[in-house]
């Protein structure tokens, strides 16, 4: 007893000296003050973390210098240790000072492991330099590719304008009044055949007016040249990798209903409240009803393919991080019958010019919803009593793993495919932080240290459509109309137009027609640069540089002269400087020996050689009679032809490297 | 530029690996082609079906009235079916592998499936694909772990696209949309004259030997990958392959995707200096929800007519001992629903026929007591690696590789 009483007594003593007294004290050995070292500022990196204390979680900010996790107070930072330690002593007697130690002890052990957390994982932001290749990681994932000026642009500007520009919705007028040309009858007010369809196809009125062929050249239209390109690659993102519908199982009376559900990914993409994008799959014409057979889902003969779809691909996914399931058969069964309760019903309408048309549409069936309370997620701590879609939903987003296989998707779509499960957790956590509104998310994602790690680049395998549209907006070549003389009425008309032709020659080549998915699933980007889908590619490529380049001068504003040969350096030189700027548009990283081989290319012919050279080991004449002779590049324009072709040659086969595949 | 020795080398090795005349010294993709397509296999071809989508009615139980009420729609009398014995038969538009069973070469395994099993269909084909739960997702499918023990590097081919069956990282098996010239013939640049286009191809080719070797085990090794086997298997099988095939007619392989697939693997089939032993085909829309009946109906004559050739040529070729036909399904489908269609059950059937197969039931069908209230049975007779085992004795390679988690099975004797 009298010894804790003497240890009582030292500490209050000691906590009793004043601070200058110690200073004092602690001076003599202290010689001129040092000049305080400046701060690496590229070693600073400002992280969250997130601490729980009883049954609250607060998230931090922390500020790491190199791997020490600290605070900033202007310039200055302060190690976590020594916040620690100033309440170390005092913890032991002082209330507010033990808990205020509990706290800073976690920070520090949160802050450390987080300080430490390789960039490729990191989602705190991203203070390295910003270029050119960083905005083209930008543009290739968060849209469909950029040419050269919007990436120079970019680098220009910096990470967080590039950021804003391409998240700023810009309105797109003539694209809407394209939508509406395009999805009558699939063709442009200024195509030839518009004028003799027009008004047999599209009675202003009749909602089912409508081909699926124009609703998606309406989509690669805006994928293409829209500047909105980050809102159409997360409405095919909505579309692809959560759950996908396809148009192929609508009939004449309900055509409309792709119209509807196009627009309800564009205005999921645009508000990006993920929450009400599954509310509105649950009244769905397309993809609820037809697509995955709500309409046939009653109480007394369920259909559970939309309730198990609910689940597996637009929330919790079957299995949790701990890879056990996340739900039951009986789950299914139940939610099933909460989902039940639609019918299709059909009616006469008659459209603006007064002639008759039939529609048909979902209306809910109170008779046919299986009626009381059913229970969900059943034996779990999600466990809840629910009797609607819309209880469903609510459950559902109370469930963590709703954000968790959100988090999955977008790590491995937009970021690498390293994530782990404290990745995951920690980008759910993001994800419900902002009760589940996705920009704030992107943003995030877009201005981490994960984005720009060198490991995380070309990870990613690109989709056909990123691969196709991507090459037309690297590039800049267009895919133009396919037209033909009309002999009888002395005009040119036009025999495929610039969607069909890129459809049929390009994008179903490539096997990923939107709105036609193979499976609820989507696309699996993965099987579709498989072997069998190699060759695809190299032809379609080839197609879109096989255009002739008359007509895309004179059709489409093209000229790959303008667009490849301006500012380049005099023949004989010109080739290497040629070779560097395709391999940066198309972003497709070279060795110098690959380099090599492709100004070897240009400069070159491969000629064949006369019976006597084959005779002479020394000209060079390979196994095939042939040889290389001199034949310097000339990009200019009173050169002829000739390097427009080589030109094509290589754009084509630096597209068709390994790495033009990967984003 | 001038004195870069190594594209001259190069041009002649590329020359000759075309040719098919030498091996030669330079590391491509060419090398050594004509050797590795040789296999030293025991010359028997297993062709595996996969119906995609979760197909269980091409078996028809007949007799369970309860099973004929739960399915007013969908199911089939003894009159309008193939009927096998007293309790089932087939779909009415498997007429070939009805032939087969008549000769006594059809095996039908009911309730094949796995433990634990699992309705969703990534799921389950991701089970069936890999067979295994144990391995993680580098370790790819059982197809691949079986064409590792091959020699040829045409062991396996897949007709039916790629997946992770056919994914691995030793000898998987090629995937090719077509085996015919034109389909995978290469678009050449228009204006550039033909030593142009070889210029072009064998910088293309150049420039794939020179890049930056990708990191190992991630999508760039993979897609690179990918281009690589393309390159270097193109050109052997187009010539292995472009054989006319036997007169079988009156029957011809019909002009559909699936007909034009087996019509592929008869061309393998008879191209033996290639080796091939395991052919995967593929058909899809079996997940039928809604509108079975006729679905169904046009899916298995689609089926039919494609294997039914297949069968003819390989008679007709003298190769039927040969020749092992399996069907495989991710799941089998519940009782018939509100829409005249069926959902995800669990354990479904496997038929089998060849030559050498010893025809019979292998399995019973399922009984009132083996279904759910909803439909299913909750019950499996037979673990799906157990069938491939006996598949993979028979083509002579160890099953242990292939199938290395622990499993529960009686080796039911159906091929030999």
């Amino acid at each position: 007893m009298i010894k804790k009483i003497f240890v009582l007594l030292s500490c209050v003593l000691l906590l009793a000296i004043p601070d200058s007294a110690l200073a004092a004290k602690k001076g003599k050995k202290k010689g001129p003050k040092k000049p305080k070292k400046e701060l690496d500022l590229s070693k600073v990196v400002k992280v969250q973390v997130q601490v729980t204390q009883g049954k609250v979680t607060k998230s931090y900010d922390v500020t790491c210098y190199g791997n020490e996790p600290g605070q900033m107070k202007g310039k200055n930072f302060t190690p976590m240790s020594k916040v620690v330690s100033q309440y170390k002593g005092r913890a032991r007697f002082d209330k507010k000072a033990k808990k205020k130690y509990a706290l800073y002890r976690a920070i520090q052990k949160a802050g450390k492991e987080e300080c430490n957390q390789p960039g490729h994982l990191s989602l705190a932001p991203y203070n390295g330099a910003f270029g050119e290749a960083e905005a083209r990681i930008l543009y290739d994932r968060f849209s469909f590719g950029a040419s050269p000026e919007l990436i120079a642009h970019s680098a220009r500007i910096g990470l967080e304008a590039t950021v804003n520009e391409i998240m700023a919705y810009k309105s797109e007028p003539q694209f809407d009044a394209d939508e509406i040309e395009l999805r009558c009858d699939g063709y442009l007010a200024d195509d030839s055949r518009n004028e003799s369809f027009m008004f047999d196809e599209c009675p202003p009125g009749n909602r089912n007016a409508v081909r699926d062929t124009g609703v998606r050249f309406d989509i690669y239209n805006r994928m293409w040249r829209s500047n909105n390109g980050y809102y159409h690659k997360l409405a095919h993102f909505l579309h692809d990798e959560r759950m996908a519908a396809g148009s192929n199982v609508l009939n004449s009376t309900d055509r409309y209903a792709l119209v509807d559900h196009v627009a309800m990914l564009r205005r999921a993409a645009a508000s990006g409240d993920y929450i009400q994008f599954m509310r509105e799959w649950n009244d769905d014409y397309l993809g609820h009803l037809v697509w995955l057979d709500g309409r046939s889902n009653s109480g007394d003969s369920p259909n559970e393919n939309y309730a198990r779809e609910f689940w597996e691909l637009g929330t919790v996914g079957p299995t949790g991080l701990d890879g056990l399931p996340v739900y039951s058969d009986l789950d299914i069964a139940q939610s099933a019958l909460a989902f039940s309760g639609w019918i299709r019903e059909c009616a006469d309408f008659l459209d603006s010019l007064g002639n008759e048309y039939e529609a048909c549409f979902g209306a809910k069936a109170p008779l046919r919803h299986a009626p009381g309370a059913k229970t969900i997620f059943i034996g779990t701590p999600w466990q809840a009593t629910v009797d609607t879609d819309a209880d469903v939903l609510n459950a559902t987003f109370n469930h963590p793993r709703t954000a968790e296989h959100l988090a999955e998707d977008i790590w491995k779509e937009f970021i690498n495919p390293y994530a782990r499960e404290k990745e995951i957790r920690q980008l759910a956590q993001l994800i419900r932080d902002s009760n589940y509104k996705l920009h704030p998310v992107f943003r995030k994602i877009m201005m981490s240290r994960a984005m720009f790690d060198q490991k995380s680049r070309k990870t990613l395998i690109k989709s056909p459509i990123e691969m196709a549209i991507g090459f037309l907006r690297h590039t800049g070549i267009p895919v133009i109309d396919s037209i033909y003389f009309d002999e009888d009425d002395g005009v040119y008309r036009t025999s495929s137009n610039r969607f069909e032709n890129l459809e049929w020659n390009v994008i179903d080549e490539l096997g990923e027609i939107p709105t036609l998915p193979p499976t609820v699933f989507g696309w699996n980007e993965r099987r579709l640069a498989g072997e069998q889908w190699v060759l695809p590619w190299r032809n379609a490529v080839v197609w879109i540089l096989n255009q002739d380049s008359d007509d895309l001068e004179e059709r489409g504003g093209f000229s790959y002269r303008t667009r490849f040969f301006s500012g380049l350096p005099a023949a004989g030189t010109a080739a290497p400087v040629l070779v560097d700027n395709i391999a940066a548009m198309l972003n497709v990283p070279l060795t110098d020996a690959q380099k090599a081989h492709l100004v070897q290319f240009l400069d070159y012919d491969y000629v064949q050689c006369s019976n006597s050279e084959k005779q002479d080991p020394t000209k060079g004449c390979d196994a095939d009679g042939n040889r290389l002779k001199y034949r310097v590049f000339d990009p200019h324009p009173e050169s002829d032809d000739v390097n427009v072709t080589d030109l094509r040659g290589v754009i084509a086969a630096i597209a068709m490297q390994t790495a033009y595949r990967l984003k | 530029m001038k004195g870069r020795v190594s594209r001259r080398d190069f041009l002649r090795a590329v020359s000759a690996g075309t040719c098919g005349a030498a091996i030669h010294t330079l590391t491509s993709p060419y090398e050594n082609m004509v050797a590795l397509a040789q296999g030293a296999g025991n010359g028997r071809v297993f062709v595996l079906v996969n119906l995609a989508g979760g197909c269980s009615h091409n078996i028809v139980p007949i007799y369970h009235g309860a099973y004929r009420d739960e399915n007013p729609t969908i199911s089939y009398s003894e009159a309008d079916s193939l009927p096998l014995n007293a309790e089932q038969g087939l779909h009415p538009s498997l007429t070939a592998l009805k032939a087969c069973w008549d000769t006594g070469r059809l095996a039908v395994c009911n309730l094949v499936g796995y433990p634990n099993p699992n309705r969703s269909h990534d799921e389950s084909t991701d089970i069936w694909h890999r067979g295994t739960r144990l391995m993680g997702a580098s370790n790819g499918g059982w197809g691949a772990r079986l064409t590792c023990q091959m020699n040829s590097i045409f062991g396996g081919v897949s007709l039916g696209g790629s997946n992770v069956l056919i994914t691995g990282d030793c000898n998987p098996p090629r995937a090719f949309a077509s085996l015919d010239q034109n389909a995978f013939g290469e678009r050449g640049i228009s204006g550039a004259s033909s030593r142009d286009q070889a210029f072009l191809r064998i910088t293309r080719d150049q420039m794939n030997i020179d890049s930056a070797p990708p990191p190992a085990a991630d999508n760039y090794w993979y897609v690179r990958t990918q281009a690589d086997n393309l390159a270097a298997s193109l050109t052997t099988i187009k010539n292995a392959t472009n054989q006319p095939l036997p007169d079988i007619s009156p029957i011809t392989f019909p002009n559909t995707g699936f007909g034009r697939a087996c019509q592929n693997a008869a061309r393998l089939l008879q191209a033996t200096a290639i080796g091939t032993q395991f052919i995967y085909l593929q058909d899809g829309g079996y997940d039928t929800h809604a509108g079975e009946r006729t679905a169904l109906a046009n899916n298995l004559t689609r089926v039919n007519g494609g294997l039914n050739a297949l069968i003819a040529t390989a008679f007709a070729l003298g190769r039927w001992q040969d020749l092992v036909i399996v069907t495989m399904t991710e799941f089998c489908r519940t009782f018939e629903n509100g829409s005249q269609g069926t959902d995800h059950g669990h354990a479904g059937p496997v038929l089998i026929a060849g030559g050498a197969v010893n025809g019979g039931i292998y399995a019973p069908a399922p009984t009132p007591a083996e279904t759910t209230s909803q439909g299913y049975y909750h019950n499996y007779h037979i673990d799906f690696r157990g069938i491939f085992h006996e598949v993979i004795q028979f083509l002579g390679y160890d099953p242990g590789p292939v199938f290395p988690e622990a499993f529960s099975y009686t080796r039911l004797g159906i091929l030999g």
